[in-house]
């Protein structure tokens, strides 16, 4: 599934802020939920995965990963592709949300 | 099956209780913030310690990414916990309550290390659960509502809802591993 889609990491690892734009989104990471843990972009969106546990997370879906964000970490995932997609916390497997572009 | 360190937390309970004299110091409710600290310090080393058991232990994949997580998850909150200390340019204060615990985890080692296969798995399920209920009593029931400073106060809500997650998956994981 990795080859059909192409999903770009986009952001470092860094902390950052960043003026809301609409095709800008972050999804926060706190007391091991993700929230929102549904969201709706736009083909092209970025969301931004923040992490405020004290703990390591991942946002983990089907041809994406954030990678491991430790405290404090954010990363951005742009989807350039239109469709439904799940992902978990890698470590926390209970830990679930869902992306849908559209 | 091996004394778990729940049977150590529920003497220190009972204790901490009233039910013996000389056990004021061992009452959860009654450290300082100094004491508390130690005392979440402590209890989050003893279950590193069981993990790295586990990993030396167990060919379990259930077990082995259960106590990986403890690993990685207690190392960041005592890290937190020490970053924030650091910050207030104080130092945890060892006491009887985290002698106890240290005492209990000694024990349960030593009978966890003569054990091994389907049989080590199942105590350390049961053992990591017993000890994730115990220890997010404490925390929740003693800790949190006594601490005094705000910081700690904060650290230790966010970190019962990581020891709330890992009472979870170690339910889930005793589930899995049967009887």
């Amino acid at each position: 599934m990795w080859s059909r889609r192409s999903f770009f990491i986009a952001c470092a690892m860094a902390p950052f802020v960043r003026p809301a734009r609409a095709d800008e989104t972050t999804v926060e990471i706190h007391q091991f939920k993700f929230a929102p843990a549904e969201i709706e972009v736009t083909v092209g969106a970025t969301v931004t995965f923040s992490n405020l546990d004290l703990v390591p997370h991942t946002a983990t879906g089907d041809g994406f990963d954030t990678g491991t964000l430790k405290k404090g970490e954010s990363r951005g995932v742009t989807f350039s592709e239109a469709g439904d997609f799940p992902y978990l916390c890698t470590f926390h497997r209970h830990m679930k949300g869902r992306v849908r572009v559209r | 099956m091996p004394r778990t360190l729940l049977a150590s937390l529920a003497l220190a309970a009972t204790l901490a209780a009233g039910c013996a004299g000389s056990a004021a110091a061992q009452d959860p409710a009654k450290l300082n913030d100094l004491e508390i600290a130690h005392a979440a310090y402590v209890a989050g080393n003893i279950d590193i310690r069981n993990a790295h058991l586990a990993l030396a232990l167990s060919d379990d994949p259930k077990v082995r990414e259960f106590a990986e997580l403890m690993i990685s998850d207690h190392e960041a909150v005592n890290d937190a916990a020490l970053a924030l200390l650091k910050k207030l340019k104080a130092e945890p204060q060892d006491n009887a309550f985290s002698q106890t615990l240290l005492k209990g985890a000694h024990d349960t080692w030593a009978k966890m290390a003569k054990l091994s296969g389907k049989e080590f798995d199942k105590s350390y399920a049961a053992n990591e659960l017993a000890y994730h209920q115990t220890v997010n009593k404490v925390v929740g029931d003693a800790f949190i509502p006594n601490v005094e400073n705000g910081e700690l106060k904060t650290l230790l809500g966010s970190a019962l809802a990581t020891f709330q997650a890992h009472e979870k998956h170690a339910a889930q994981m005793v589930a899995d591993i049967g009887s």
